[in-house]
């Protein structure tokens, strides 16, 4: 029997190790060699990471200044969107659910052009307002800034923060909220529990998801966001324009060891909430 | 380049008999002729102008200084082209009588013109197609480089206020051209192909169904809707205002800052 089970995720595992591991070690090693006239030289060393590190301060910062306000705000949009699925609209919650699911299906970039629509000077939000006279000028902040990056990241990412909280939220018994208002818990003890402890680790896949992919996107910033520029947009050209794969590699391997270590800070902290 | 690096082999002038029709200031550029040998044939080209709003900028703008208006700050666009923005750069803001071959203070003053420009812009985009969608919507008025082609993407979307503009102090341009490998086996068909890229017909096509650059007089005289978005009026006059210049070297030894130092120099712009 259990010979059996491990055939059965044989090619899931072939397909990591394939994918993923080998693909791994590969650009790790090649984040220690050097790059000469366009040829690479098996010339182990460290300078990639030296440059990786102390050249990209600012656009680390700049990078992450966007994805953990947008990992947490879209968390917690998530978290409240599935808990009222989940406890508040009875047997329409599964519909909530499935028109989250629905938007994944509208492409990634489409949903880009569609918030440079809505935001941009002659776009949906300053027409309304100038008609309306609410304004004379257009808001100029809405686009090509950190707001208008955030806003549709936000967009992006919500389904990728319902779907693990929700599914969290499914371990939840209706009865353990009432026994807590019962014993005299207010909403916000509620809230406190479930976001914190009980779906602990569906709120951290969802944070762990959104800091991941706004991290490594070089896309959206080009698009959404003017002349900001994220980590992603200095590592693509480095695989391409550049022909530097060891300086690209070196940095994509720093831009993941600061990622792990905000989501280990980002543990902690959950875990300080723990009961005494 | 490609000539040093003997990887071309020089154009039978003879087996392109459409060469003569192309206007000299493509067919006589020394970037195609080597030692007075043709290793091209050029068949389509493109400047980088300065493209504005009329219906904001009511006059055309003279001058690249012109970005630096109080009342253009946070309205300027600019495209992600390290070697067009440092050519164009280097035009601007730098002594260089070649804008491809930079010694380093060149390199480093252009760099930190293109930071300045980088300061008063409000968005730098990923190619020409959102530089022209920025300007169609309004939401930058005037750019830091460009190409003629954006006139027609913006009045294909409603915005045909958008101009362009050759500033006093020059731009860069850049020629395509059909070149043959050394060591090709079979050149007379490479020869042909050459030929029929420059024939009216294709030259046509590449005009008005692409809306680029065309050489062929002949075709220039018969093309349609491409005639108001190129400068053919006065292609020998361009020359005053627009320069074809090499590719920066790749290797070091000149004393002039190679393509590498360029895309190094580039980050440090990127960063700011």
């Amino acid at each position: 029997m259990i010979k059996k089970n491990y055939l059965l995720i044989a090619p899931a595992f072939a397909i990591f190790i394939f994918l993923f591991v080998f693909p791994f070690i590969y650009f790790f090693l090649i984040s220690l060699w050097k790059i000469k006239f366009y040829k690479l030289i098996r010339d182990y060393n460290l300078i990639n990471y030296n440059k990786a590190i102390f050249n990209y301060v600012e656009i680390f910062f700049t990078t992450y200044s966007v994805s953990i306000p947008v990992a947490i705000i879209t968390t917690i949009i998530g978290f409240y969107y599935s808990y009222l699925a989940r406890f508040k609209t009875g047997r329409y919650g599964l519909v909530m659910i499935f028109i989250a699911l629905i938007t994944l299906f509208g492409g990634y970039l489409m949903k880009i052009y569609a918030w440079k629509t809505i935001l941009g000077n002659e776009g949906v939000i300053n027409s309304i307002l100038i008609y309306f006279h609410i304004i004379k000028e257009p808001l100029t902040f809405l686009l090509y800034t950190k707001v208008g990056l955030i806003i549709t990241f936000v967009h992006f990412l919500l389904p990728f923060a319902i779907l693990p909280t929700y599914a969290s939220l499914r371990g939840v018994n209706a009865i353990e909220i009432d026994s807590m208002k019962d014993l005299g818990a207010k909403f916000y003890h509620v809230q406190f529990m479930l976001f914190f402890q009980r779906c602990r680790t569906g709120v951290l896949a969802s944070f762990i998801f959104c800091l991941l992919i706004v991290s490594g996107d070089f896309l959206t910033p080009f698009l959404i966001g003017g002349k900001i520029t994220f980590i992603g947009n200095m590592i693509a050209p480095k695989f391409s324009l550049f022909y530097d794969w060891p300086l690209g590699s070196a940095m994509s391997f720093t831009m993941l060891t600061v990622s792990i270590l905000i989501i280990v800070l980002v543990f902690y902290l959950f875990k300080l909430t723990d009961p005494k | 380049m490609m000539v040093a690096a003997d990887i071309l082999q020089p154009i039978d002038e003879s087996k392109v008999p459409n060469l003569s029709k192309i206007h000299p200031f493509f067919k006589d550029d020394p970037n195609i002729i080597v030692d007075g040998v043709r290793y091209g044939v050029p068949f389509t080209w493109g400047c980088a102008p300065m493209m504005y709003n009329t219906k904001v900028i009511t006059s055309a703008p003279e001058s690249w200084a012109d970005l630096f208006k109080p009342e253009y700050a946070g309205k300027v666009g600019m495209m992600d082209d390290p070697l067009g923005n440092i050519m164009l750069g280097a035009v601007v803001a730098t002594d260089a009588e070649v804008a491809t071959e930079l010694t380093k203070k060149q390199l480093d003053d252009t760099i930190k013109y293109l930071i300045s420009v980088k300061k008063i812009s409000r968005l730098i985009t990923p190619s020409w197609g959102d530089l022209a969608d920025a300007m169609a919507r309004g939401d930058v008025i005037i750019t830091f480089s460009g190409w003629e082609t954006i006139k027609k993407f913006c009045a294909d979307k409603g915005a045909s206020h958008i101009d362009y503009v050759y500033p006093k102090e020059g731009t860069f341009a850049w020629l395509d051209t059909y070149s043959i490998a050394k060591d090709a086996p079979n050149p007379d068909i490479d020869h042909k192909l050459c030929d029929m890229i420059v024939d009216v017909p294709a030259q046509l096509f590449i005009g008005d169904d692409f809306i680029q650059g065309i050489t062929n007089t002949d075709a220039i005289a018969q093309l349609g809707i491409s005639k108001d978005y190129y400068p053919y009026d006065d292609l020998s006059g361009l020359a005053s205002k627009a320069t074809f210049f090499a590719f920066p070297p790749l290797e070091e030894g000149s004393g002039k800052t190679t393509f590498n130092d360029w895309l190094e120099a580039y980050e440090t712009f990127k960063a700011a």
